[in-house]
């Protein structure tokens, strides 16, 4: 866990692990495998990426409290938040907010959306007095580019999608968090919509100083608006730095191969992204595999890739979970 | 035009023109709701209730003079066109595959109803064939289940590809993927394009698919194709507003520059706007395009798009 030393960070996870069993022998997987994560304390936007079934998503849910990790802790402004009861799980709940990925699954559609927002203001802002309550929504929905008259006395299906997300954002931002928690909140939406949100996370964070971990699989979205990304492969992240470099010099080959697969909206790069490639059946597999997770598709695999996990190199300011980089100790991983 | 019914009426699909050409990839484009899955099953003639055909024709040059793939019932579609002409996969294809039988046995199917061979014979040429396009052997013994998600889909196009057929059509062949499992697929989708030589109509919603596979794309909006034209030009030089639009809110890779999304939101289509339906939130708006319908001129060659900023001149 190097590097936090100045300052307290404003979030760290470490050797977070989480295990799932299934089927009628209790087979084991790591959906989370010894994640180490830092972020400091200033406005910021840390991105998860991964493809479904990397764990990003679960990860998320360690992170809020609703899953407890097997092993490893997660430190929030420097207090364990699996540990916390009663008026510090409170201020938890206040300072960590999430949105989810569907608006419409978070909200229930018998009731008004707006009966959310006034209990998320009377219960845990402390407000009471309704008029001033009615005030301080109308504040907070005008910040997501709506207002109380748009929202008051409708029901979540008289919203369109990228309406009720603004909603579900407006109600995260009621407790005025220092963390908001972001789970695909753009993947329901179109693609011309999309920007519109993602350009409220930028403005809710210069103008209320409020950081933000965006979960997606999509790494346009994040090179749009992250400062930080993490890369998770089958429950490990396997790279993790300023995404500038991250998404410009990928270091893992993982990173490499899912860089280059992106169809992106620009023709010319056409030719390079039709060179083939080869796809692998064995999925399940690879979670359960010794060495380094992404071995069987490597194309620089060695064989102590299928043997020892990789351990965790700094390379110019970015982590690696990848063999390539190691040098000290006995013998360094080759290029093959 | 082409029509939901339920009740009322959703103009889902309305007077589209399209012509899609021997060895060629025709890209659909446009967001949810704008007709474009309903436009390629009508395409298809897979027109169910509540799903109405109001007036139109679906031309099929099957080399022996074309047809009208609307003009036949069902079971005439399903034993003349089905298959041999024209394929068909379906938005989440990998669910569409029968979890009792054996992926040899899909394939015995169609191999028995449209080649006439018997079941061993067909076993045979299954094995054979999905070698050929780079798929495991075992992969005829498996039941659906016990393939990936990526395998699943890949085995559908292999049986929509079978019978050779002159067009094919797939609506949002990859979207449940991951990206570098979209790739592979799509790749083998291309590959088996350019090796019949046939046609292949694509839908989806992803522009940088379009960018990566198609020759030609035409963006639909709110039921009605706005904007047609060579994808490098459309790309490029986008004429229609809302293309415009469209193209310059996607986020890229290495580009940081901020973008602005589309105001507003699609019309209800039980009862579309008059004039041109994109008028609500154009920033261009005249009088005119809230009472007239735009005509799809030709502004380019082979370039068309249906706007009165360009149909003036």
């Amino acid at each position: 866990m190097a590097g936090h030393e100045a300052g307290k960070p404003l979030l760290e996870l470490r050797g977070v692990t989480k295990i799932f069993r299934y089927g009628m022998f209790g087979f084991r997987f790591r959906a989370v495998d010894d994640v180490n994560l830092v972020m400091e304390d200033r406005p910021l936007i840390l991105t998860i990426a991964g493809e479904s079934g990397s764990g990003k998503s679960t990860l998320a849910k360690i992170i809020l409290g609703i899953h407890k990790p097997e092993y490893g802790q997660v430190l929030y402004r420097g207090r364990d938040i699996h540990r916390l009861r009663g008026r510090e799980l409170l201020w938890f709940r206040k300072e960590v907010q999430a949105v989810f990925q569907d608006p419409f699954a978070s909200f229930n559609p018998l009731k008004r959306v707006y009966g959310y927002l006034y209990e998320t203001v009377k219960n845990i802002v402390g407000i009471s007095e309704r008029a001033k309550i009615d005030a301080y929504i109308d504040e907070v929905l005008r910040s997501v580019g709506l207002n109380l008259d748009k929202v008051k006395g409708k029901y979540p299906h008289e919203f369109s999608g990228g309406e009720l997300q603004r909603v579900a954002i407006a109600r995260a931002l009621l407790t005025r968090p220092r963390l908001i928690i972001a789970d695909e909140p753009v993947s329901m939406l179109d693609a011309s919509l999309r920007v519109n949100i993602l350009n409220v996370f930028k403005r809710i964070r210069e103008e209320m100083g409020t950081s933000f971990i965006y979960i997606t699989h999509d790494l346009a979205t994040a090179y749009y608006i992250s400062d930080l990304i993490a890369i998770m492969y089958r429950g490990s992240v396997i790279e993790y730095g300023p995404i500038e470099r991250v998404l410009t010099k990928p270091l893992h080959p993982y990173t490499q191969t899912l860089l280059e697969s992106i169809p992106e909206p620009d023709p010319r790069r056409r030719s390079e992204w039709l060179k083939p490639i080869k796809l692998s059946g064995i999925e399940e597999k690879e979670f359960v595999a010794k060495g380094c997770k992404f071995a069987p598709r490597c194309p620089y695999a060695t064989k102590r890739c299928f043997e020892e996990p990789p351990p965790e190199v700094v390379v110019n300011g970015v982590r690696v979970r990848c063999w390539l980089y190691y040098v000290k100790g006995s013998s360094p991983a080759e290029k093959r | 035009m082409k029509t939901y019914e339920e009740q009322f009426y959703v103009d889902a699909v309305s007077g589209v023109t399209l012509e899609a050409y021997e060895n060629e990839v025709l890209g659909i484009a446009g967001e949810s709701g704008c007709g474009k899955s309903t436009l390629l099953k009508i395409i298809y003639g897979y027109v169910k209730p509540p799903l109405t055909v109001r007036s139109g024709r679906v031309l099929v040059d099957t080399g022996k003079g074309s047809i009208d793939v609307l003009s036949m019932d069902l079971e005439e579609r399903r034993s003349r066109i089905w298959w041999r002409y024209i394929s068909y996969i379906p938005q989440n294809a990998m669910n569409v595959l029968n979890p009792t039988s054996r992926i040899r046995d899909h394939f015995a199917e169609v191999l028995r109803l449209h080649q006439g061979l018997d079941r061993e014979e067909a076993y045979r040429v299954a094995a054979e064939y999905v070698t050929q396009l780079g798929l495991p052997r075992d992969v005829v013994n498996a039941f659906p289940h016990q393939l990936s998600g990526g395998m699943r889909q890949r085995v559908v196009i292999a049986l929509a590809l079978i019978m050779k057929p002159r067009v094919v059509l797939a609506d949002e062949p990859t979207t449940a993927l991951d990206v570098v499992v979209q790739r592979g697929i799509l790749q083998t989708l291309i590959e088996r394009q350019r090796e019949l030589r046939n046609t292949l109509i694509l839908v989806t919603h992803d522009m940088g698919v379009h960018a990566m596979l198609t020759d030609r794309i035409a963006i639909m909006y709110a039921g009605k194709i706005v904007e047609i034209g060579r994808t490098e030009e459309v790309f490029e030089k986008p004429l229609h507003p809302y293309t415009r639009m469209l193209i310059e809110s996607l986020p890229r890779l290495g580009d940081k520059r901020v973008r602005k999304g589309l105001a507003g939101q699609p019309p209800d289509l039980r009862s579309p706007p008059p004039g041109c339906r994109f008028h609500p939130r154009c920033p261009y708006t005249t009088d005119r395009c809230r009472r007239e319908e735009p005509p799809l001129v030709e502004v380019e060659k082979g370039h068309w798009v249906a706007c009165w900023l360009y149909a003036k001149k």
